[in-house]
């Protein structure tokens, strides 16, 4: 083993225990690695990266480079599925040749689809972690696939691929639309983050296309404007088409209606897509700073001129009280903001449209504003509050948490605590009853018994009255974390939705943990499977981001949670505020 | 003929013991799906209360003689008592941690004690305007430099008795007569630090008493096992021996 020159006779100690090797690096790992030079040479003859300027490219990501690592040509047979409904899904897919269809609706029955459960251990494995795990923590693995490999999972290994039977009769009373040579779909799930939103099948008996991973289409767009503005484009169109469609408040309408709807709709962003860095930045600054850094949408006694619908992320109701401002509600995707000022009007002509709320962003927020003049053309009337559908948050009908009904409404300062640490956003979040926890970690030790001997979080956490959120991966709606990892280690899987990392495609770039605003993710020194540190050419240690999996290959699911002998710790849906509440009171 | 009643409540016992044995070996598989382990506790505390009453049942509500006899029964009384003992500190000890703050992590304790200690000795030895203060190094280095350097006052916490606090405060009130108001400051950063310490402390006393009642509970009850086996095969041997 070569060792540095400059290497003291009293470092040799360094030496036995460290392994020199290759630091991995972005595109180490192609998404294809059998992509040709003649293969990519045909790609950069075709529309959209013909006239592309190859010159807006950096040298470090030119575009030949991403379209050699971050794509992949693939070719479906008719009937084959390219990606299905609600899948987690990081790549897009342009089409190079033939048609594919997108199944609007009605749903397509999900075993025609090819779910199949999530592979969990055997009862053999489960009891062979005993003796099976790696004695050193962390020891290097490389047998996870890859996040953009999703599809594969649920592929029949004889035939190769999944095929819907008798496509044609299965559309037959379907609404599809068929997408041709150049057009490109995927990408609002790649890049928001999202569950797909339809299931899109070959039609055409050979259709060529071109995967590219979520990292890969986000760097293209980096450099080429008119990519950009046509994703833009079709983001925009889709997304509220979509979300107008489904709202029972304008679910009457017919298809012009909604065309002219969608004219009249504005779509509005608030704060910073990737809004971690600066909420880390504001946090160290104290409370006050975050909320002094929240963009105000709309001011609590200004004229309420239209509705507020999100549709991605997060905002804050809040409402004057004494000298400050009470937060009363956060409100996510599927929410509504301003309803009730207009419709009491409508009741009441009398009633001023006064906003009696102050809505701001929180992190990043996406809006569709409806103005009260298409409101007054196209709304139907007739709705009351509690008719507009349940949202992720829960809480999308009013401001005033309706657990106040049955006596579970939040506290103020719990309120506050959850909306100035953002943990709205964790959808399996773990909470622990400070007021029942031993501190015996028992929880840390079950972690680690299940996840190569290194657990997974910290136990500990900021709190509140007697309950702490601990350093544990939430399992975000919104995982900011997977912005920016170059090689799409960090991926959502794909039936039950959880973050996860995949080892084998981890560089260690720890670019996932500093975006992350929980601290929930840890660059831990890898080793070798004999114990060995390793290190790469100039002996720094090679490093990978570790975190919470849920316990997605345990069948008895969260260990942490199982293992808690005083029901002191959950994994709770913290954009459902009245679980959390309910929890802390039982008995 | 065997006298059946001892024979069959002794058998029942052991069988009771393996069963409350097995809770610690089925914390080590926490994988498994056969119940919460919180469920797993439950059962743990019902069956070890019954255990008590098949011990005098089994025992004949008279203490036995012979030594080994003996040490078997004290054993059992021990691991019973630590057993009632741990569960009271499970379920008092937790509320009082969280209400004192300053909650810290059992492992990071020593490493936030010596974070203190450093911030302490560096305020004393900065001093005022660049002058260490006579009075408040003589003060720290008698008064608080061995407060600084370990846990103290284990018991005190323990009985959440406040004592050691008021004797800190009556010292600062006593060393603050002769300091001028630029040392004044500095006094009331220490006491800041001597309080946080206080609560550093108290979270260090329970918590270890949180797990060190386990380390008395968990190899007794492995010695009971054992000598409860010794037991069954003395009492078969010397019965077939009578018969």
């Amino acid at each position: 083993m070569p060792k540095p020159r400059n290497m003291a006779k009293s470092d040799n100690n360094l030496a036995s225990i460290t392994r020199q090797a290759a630091r991995p690096k972005r595109w180490d790992d192609p998404l294809d690695p059998a992509m040709s030079d003649a293969t990519l040479d045909m790609l950069m003859a075709t529309e959209p990266f013909a006239s592309m300027d190859e010159t807006a490219f950096p040298a470090s990501t030119p575009l030949r480079g991403i379209l050699r690592a971050d794509t992949a040509v693939r070719e479906y047979a008719a009937g084959e599925i390219v990606l299905r409904k609600d899948d987690y899904g990081t790549s897009a897919f342009l089409v190079l040749e033939g048609e594919v269809d997108v199944i609007l609706r009605p749903d397509i029955d999900p075993q025609l689809l090819g779910r199949a459960p999530r592979i969990k251990k055997s009862f053999i494995a489960r009891f062979a972690q005993l003796w099976n795990n790696n004695p050193e923590p962390e020891g290097w693995s490389k047998k996870s696939p890859r996040a953009s490999d999703n599809i594969k999972g649920s592929i029949n290994k004889k035939s190769g691929s999944i095929y819907l039977q008798d496509y044609p009769q299965i559309v037959s009373d379907a609404k599809t639309v068929a997408l041709k040579k150049g057009q490109l779909f995927g990408e609002i799930s790649a890049l928001s983050r999202m569950p797909r939103t339809a299931t899109v099948v070959a039609s055409t008996k050979q259709a060529r296309l071109l995967e590219f991973s979520w990292e890969g289409l986000r760097d293209i767009m980096r450099f080429d404007s008119a990519l950009k503005k046509q994703i833009d484009k079709i983001y925009r169109e889709n997304s509220l088409k979509t979300f107008l469609r489904h709202h029972p408040l304008f679910s009457h309408l017919d298809e012009s209606e909604q065309v002219q709807l969608c004219k009249e709709a504005q779509l509005e962003n608030y704060g910073e897509y990737n809004w971690s860095g600066s909420y880390i930045r504001l946090a160290k600054d104290g409370d006050q700073a975050i909320a002094a850094n929240e963009p105000v949408i709309v001011r609590e006694g200004e004229y309420s001129n239209g509705i507020y619908m999100i549709s991605a992320g997060f905002c804050r109701v809040s409402q004057k009280y004494g000298n400050g401002e009470r937060t009363l509600n956060y409100i996510g995707a599927g929410s509504a903001f301003g309803y009730e000022e207009i419709a009491t009007h409508w009741k009441n002509p009398e009633y001023e449209m006064q906003s009696l709320y102050t809505l701001r962003s929180l992190g990043y927020a996406y809006l569709i504003f409806i103005p009260t003049a298409s409101l007054e053309k196209y709304a139907n009337r007739g709705l009351s509050e509690t008719d507009f559908p349940s949202s992720p948050v829960g809480i999308s009908k009013s401001p005033v948490p309706p657990s106040d009904i049955n006596g579970d409404a939040p506290s103020a300062s719990l309120m506050e605590f959850m909306a100035e640490h953002r943990f709205f956003n964790g959808t399996k979040s773990m909470v622990i009853d400070m007021d029942r926890c031993t501190r015996c970690d028992d929880c840390v030790r079950a972690c680690a018994s299940t996840h190569d001997g290194n657990p997974r979080f910290l136990r500990h956490g900021p709190m509140i009255d007697n309950l702490m959120i601990a350093n544990a991966c939430m399992h975000c709606i919104d995982p900011v974390c997977m912005i920016g990892c170059p090689t799409g280690a960090i991926h959502r899987t794909s039936f039950g939705g959880e973050v996860v990392i995949n080892p084998a495609t981890c560089i260690g770039c720890g670019t996932c943990a500093a975006n992350c605003p929980y601290d929930s993710i840890r660059m831990v020194e890898v080793r070798s499977t004999e114990g060995e540190f390793l290190v790469d050419e100039e002996y720094q240690p090679i490093f990978k981001a570790t975190k919470c999996d849920l316990c997605v290959e345990q069948v008895s699911g969260p260990a942490c949670q199982n293992a808690c002998p005083h029901d002191a710790l959950s994994r709770t849906d913290l954009t459902q505020v009245t679980s959390l509440t309910q929890w802390l009171k039982r008995k | 003929m065997y006298p059946r009643h001892p024979y069959l409540s002794g058998w029942l016992l052991f069988a009771v013991m393996l069963f409350l044995t097995f809770f610690n070996l089925r914390k080590r598989v926490p994988f498994l799906r056969i119940g919460s382990t919180s469920f797993w506790l439950q059962l743990h505390l019902y069956v070890g209360v019954f255990s008590g009453v098949l011990f005098f049942v089994h025992i004949g509500w008279s203490w036995p003689a012979g030594t080994f006899h003996q040490i078997l029964a004290w054993c059992y009384v021990v691991v019973f008592l630590t057993g009632v003992l741990g569960l009271w500190i499970s379920r008092a000890f937790p509320r009082m941690l969280t209400v004192a703050g300053y909650e810290t992590p059992f492992e990071r304790i020593p490493y936030v004690r010596v974070n203190l200690r450093r911030e302490a000795e560096a305020l004393v030895s900065e001093g005022v305007d660049g002058q260490t203060s006579p009075v408040i190094a003589e003060f720290y280095s008698k008064k608080l430099g061995m407060f600084f350097t370990k846990s103290c006052n284990r018991w005190a916490h323990l009985r959440q008795s406040r004592a050691p606090q008021a004797a800190h405060v009556s010292q600062f009130d006593e060393v603050q007569r002769y300091a001028k108001k630029g040392e004044r400051e500095m006094l009331d950063k220490l006491r800041d630090l001597v309080a946080r310490k206080h609560m550093l402390d108290y979270q260090y006393s329970l918590q270890s008493a949180l797990r060190l009642w386990l380390f008395v509970h968990i190899p007794l009850s492995y010695s009971l096992l054992i000598f409860s086996v010794l037991h069954i095969i003395l009492v078969h041997a010397f019965s077939a021996a009578a018969s």
